[in-house]
């Protein structure tokens, strides 16, 4: 096979992970001849895949010799002169460890996927660059300067990573560069810029507007605006509302009514997946009033895509009497992202913030508009010109995309031109942030700094030895004149655009609270009967916000074990509020020996989604088929604008429990009105019937949560052998670790951090250390992550204190 | 607690025998104008699920409580400890885990029973046993005794009026007023 074949073949793996389109087909995989040459083939990657007792290596800029020594659980202790000299070696290491991921990642965000992997990632870059992302990186570097100290860390970054670019050998070339007959591209420093794009997109990308657009096409305006609330129905709000319990919403539920008449199709619907994703995350820390040792103690666990190798790598920064730091970055990160120092320690979950808005502009062509009309005038549409090239540098493709003062401008499915304004687009940097957070003395000034971050937004917590602790979310959150961003605006005035930002005392926050704790799982920040300013819509379900703060709230002297324990705890909000409900309407719609049947199953519950637990499907099973027949009004037809919306997020069929009479539960396709008891049963029912058609007899191996639901971890690029499938985890789709159907997403990282007299940390995250398949630091934390336990993290000093050392590497200036 | 039952007293199984004699005679006629044909029929009518009659706490209260009807024999289709813990005045015990009906032994097929089990779920097991002995005046007792007892009507154990009503587990206690649990 010439190398081009292969990198055709590798190509469509790699449109297969990135575009979520299934595109590894066996019949795509490339021949084994060339993979196996022993020369420079996988055994190559073998002999390369664990790293040499000692080992020497040049870094221009390098201000003075760098000493790492890698522990036993491969994680790099970096001891630099200076921060500069830290990064630089951080960016060496990640290299050494994770190159392909770096640039693969960085090229995602640059929209230049197709100079990797050729044309079949055009729609995905294309995709990138109409976003604006490569047009904002390139006005951020230009904010940036040529001084700043973020300019200098994304620099010193890349002087690591193409110092070890620069020297590798043919037999450390990573195995997916061999799979595409390809050479690593030089690292720009940019790319850092890039990689933060990528993250922007992946944690604020929403479709608020197309999505209430749709469903008001068919249930009309103002039950699509209660299908995606700006108020979720239950609050249990991140900045403590003095409630001490959950605030369940008492407004009106509107009824499905008849279709809006003017419907916006500005963007092709793309597919209806739930409203409830799997990515989020939790922190919460406790005060020293409610822990067991009176000393602080923080946990965090985000959730994101689990890939292999994973998107977090461990790494420990030390230079004397400036910083000290240990955690995860995310490789391409000049910075440790997640993580604690010698006095304080911080993680993050993300605000699930409106941030994106998007207004019907009017153009002067409807085809090739060059002008646009604001405030009674026309105003120049900008332009700027995409060239994408293929990997030889041939020219694959030219866009021309345009831009309002507001952002991209596109042609929606129904020819409208709607333009954009995405606060990741106008990111003021916040690099150095980060950086410069990790040498706070304690949690205020720690948060001081980081009032500096501006997207994504994120609900920052930190914890000190003195007993703080805090949270606030943090990032830019604009103002706007139409009081909303849910629904489109009005282009051709002013009046519609964003005035500002929150102030940093406006954000949702708490430090120190009565309550002796704080907690965030990405549900609404601040209680709208405190703070009635419109921050989104369409919520994820509080489920996770809701079972934490029950721990919390029922645990008065909690451990280090028992933060760990809550990060898989087995049990969930939701269940206990929909069980109830199926049992009664069983009670209630009695005369069925299935619905009997399935009653008496679903009751012999714990509750629990243990991997052994055999009732747990059961549920899983009703809710589904539950919110299948409950929202049958949002599946459409098909033709014109009536196209199938997403399921709005499962709180929302809880606050219609409430309601059993409500025209939700009618079956429009039936003669008979079904009420809420009727649908319950019917779910009930129906999951009975599923369960026991795919997985037997009930009281059989079949029902174990285990055999279940799984997780599977691919590979970045989806080659078969080297992901990690059919894992048995502990979790459901409404815990606190997430396990859901498509078993890809969950607790990408996980850390526990007592702030006593001296810091201590425990972590893991599914994965190892090293990109390379053949290493032993490939999976080697998987088991630990699978039982959802941590391991200790250490952070020696000194060089001398690392103890047993697995690796030694020494950097050096280059001459 | 105008909805109670008068006493607490037990009738005996003759004055049931009787009553369901008269009710097969009175009922029979009244049913659909036609005379009850064979016992394999009445088994086929009383084993068919969702001909299976219902009776709210209210209407078994009235039920109990007119002199112009035959009262019913109420039975009680939960395990022993269940039972044990309290029941409806007057109820004989089945326990489902070995459908015995010695309890039943001395009462006429024609006796109109009314069964319960906690929650009021309407399982086959529950009517199935009685209409292949024969039994072809079943009704069940909706929301069972959980409702029952949630609407303020009394329950008794081995020394009189209680309370507590067992829970089952914890998700079928949630259908039960606090007040209720042991």
């Amino acid at each position: 096979m010439t190398p081009a074949r292969a990198g055709t073949a590798a190509a469509a793996l790699v449109l297969g992970v990135l575009g979520g389109l299934s595109l590894a087909a066996p019949g795509s995989l490339p021949r084994l001849g060339p993979f196996l040459d022993p020369a420079h083939g996988v055994f190559a990657v073998a002999r390369t895949a664990e790293l040499p007792a000692h080992a020497l290596a040049d870094i221009p800029h390098l201000g003075a010799p760098v000493e790492v020594r890698y522990d036993a659980r491969g994680v790099p202790h970096i001891f630099a002169a200076g921060e500069l000299d830290a990064i630089r070696a951080l960016g060496y290491v990640v290299a050494r460890d994770r190159l392909f991921q770096l640039e693969l990642q960085a090229r995602a965000g640059a929209g230049t996927l197709t100079e990797l992997v050729g044309a079949r990632a055009l729609p995905l870059d294309q995709e990138t660059r109409a976003l604006g992302l490569p047009d904002a990186a390139e006005r951020s570097l230009a904010a940036l300067g040529d001084t700043t100290r973020g300019r200098r860390l994304i620099e010193a970054y890349a002087d690591g990573v193409n110092a070890w670019i620069d020297q590798l050998a043919r037999a450390q070339l990573p195995l997916e560069y061999r799979l595409l007959g390809r050479r690593p591209a030089r690292w720009a420093p940019e790319n850092a810029l890039h990689l933060f794009n990528r993250m922007g997109w992946v944690l604020t990308q929403s479709d608020l507007e197309r999505r209430k657009a749709a469903a008001a096409a068919l249930v009309g305006p103002a039950a699509a605006d209660f299908l995606y609330p700006v108020e979720s129905p239950l609050q249990e709000p991140i900045q403590p509302s003095g409630l001490g319990a959950p605030r369940a919403g008492t407004e009106p539920v509107p009824e499905p009514g008849p279709p809006a008449p003017d419907t916006v199709l500005a963007m092709e619907p793309a597919g209806a997946p739930a409203s409830d994703h799997a990515l989020g995350s939790n922190n919460w820390a406790v005060g020293p009033r409610r822990s067991a040792t009176g000393h602080a103690l923080l946990a965090g666990d985000p959730h994101l895509e689990l890939t292999l190798p994973s998107i977090w790598y461990e790494a420990h920064l030390v230079v004397p009497d400036s910083l000290d730091v240990h955690g995860v970055t995310i490789p391409g990160a000049p910075a440790i992202v997640i993580g604690f120092t010698r006095q304080l320690a911080w993680t993050f979950t993300n605000v699930e913030a409106d941030l994106q808005d998007r207004w019907l502009e009017v153009v002067d062509d409807a085809t090739r508009p060059a002008r646009y009309r604001l405030d009674g005038t026309w105003r120049p549409l900008r332009t700027r010109v995409e060239t994408y090239r293929g990997p030889g540098g041939a020219v694959l493709a030219v866009d021309t995309l345009r831009f309002t003062h507001r952002g991209p401008l596109t042609r929606g499915a129904d020819g409208r031109w709607v333009s954009l304004r995405w606060t990741v687009l106008e990111a003021a940097p916040a690099l150095d942030a980060l950086a410069a957070a990790a040498r706070a003395a304690d949690a205020r000034a720690w948060l001081a700094t980081m009032r500096a971050w501006a997207a994504p937004p994120q609900n920052l917590l930190v914890a000190d030895r003195a007993g703080h602790i805090a949270l606030r979310s943090t990032g830019r959150f604009p103002r706007r004149p139409t009081a909303r961003g849910d629904h489109y605006l009005r282009g051709d005035t002013s009046a519609t655009d964003w005035a500002g930002d929150w102030t940093v005392a406006e954000m949702p926050q708490a430090q120190d609270p009565p309550q002796g704790f704080v907690a965030s799982a990405n549900q609404q920040p601040v209680d709208p009967a405190e703070f009635p300013r419109y921050l989104g819509a369409g919520w994820l379900s509080p489920w996770r916000a809701l079972r934490i703060n029950a721990l919390l709230r029922s645990h008065d002297t909690v451990t280090v074990d028992d933060m760990r324990r809550f990060q898989t705890d087995p049990r969930s909000a939701a269940a206990e509020r929909f069980v109830p409900a199926f049992l009664a309407a069983a009670a209630a719609r009695a005369g069925s020996d299935t619905l009997a049947r399935a009653a008496a199953l679903l009751a012999e519950w714990n509750g629990e989604f243990t991997v052994d637990n055999r009732r747990a499907v059961l549920f899983e099973a009703a809710v589904d088929a539950l919110q299948e027949r409950l929202w049958d009004e949002l599946a459409g037809d098909g033709t014109g604008s009536r196209r199938a919306v997403p399921r709005p997020a499962l709180v929302l069929a809880w606050r219609l429990l409430a309601v059993p009479a409500s025209k939700w539960w009618d079956h429009p396709s039936t003669s008979r009105v079904e009420d809420r008891d009727d649908v319950l049963a019917e779910a009930l029912v129906a999951a009975y019937h599923a369960v026991r058609e795919r997985h037997g007899d009930p009281a059989g191996d079949g029902w174990r949560w285990g055999a279940v639901r799984t997780v599977s971890i691919p590979h970045l690029l989806h080659l078969p052998g080297f992901g990690a499938g059919g894992l048995a985890v502990q979790g459901g789709s409404t815990t606190l670790n997430p396990v859901t159907a498509g078993g890809g997403f969950g607790a990408s990282w996980r850390m526990v951090v007592e702030l006593g007299d001296s810091v201590r940390a425990w972590g893991t995250y599914p994965g190892g250390q090293s990109g390379n398949p053949a290493s032993r630091r490939y999976l080697d934390r998987l088991p630990l992550w699978v039982e959802g336990d941590l391991a200790p993290l250490t952070s020696p000093g000194t060089v001398g204190a690392v103890g047993e050392s697995s690796a030694a590497l020494t950097l050096r200036p280059a001459p | 607690m105008a909805k109670s039952p008068p006493s607490g007293k037990r009738f005996p199984v003759r004055t049931y025998v009787f009553f369901g004699v008269l009710a097969l005679v009175l009922l029979g006629f009244l049913w659909d104008g036609s005379p009850l044909g064979s016992l394999a029929v009445r088994k086929a009518v009383t084993a068919k699920f969702s001909t299976v009659r219902r009776v709210s706490p209210d209407e078994l209260v009235a039920w109990s409580r007119d002199p112009n009807r035959p009262p019913p024999l109420l039975v009680d289709f939960r395990p022993p400890e269940q039972y044990r813990m309290s029941h409806i005045d007057g109820a004989v015990n089945v326990d489902p885990a070995a459908p015995d009906l010695a309890g039943l032994r001395r009462v006429t097929p024609e006796t109109p029973l009314v069964v319960y089990d906690g929650p009021g779920l309407l399982g086959a097991a529950m009517v199935s046993g009685l209409s292949e002995a024969g039994f072809t005046r079943v009704s069940h007792l909706e929301g069972g005794l959980f409702r029952w007892v949630n609407e303020g009507h009394p329950v008794v154990d081995d020394a009189g009026p209680t309370t507590a009503v067992h829970p089952i587990n914890f998700w079928w206690g949630r259908l039960l007023k606090s007040a209720h649990h042991p």
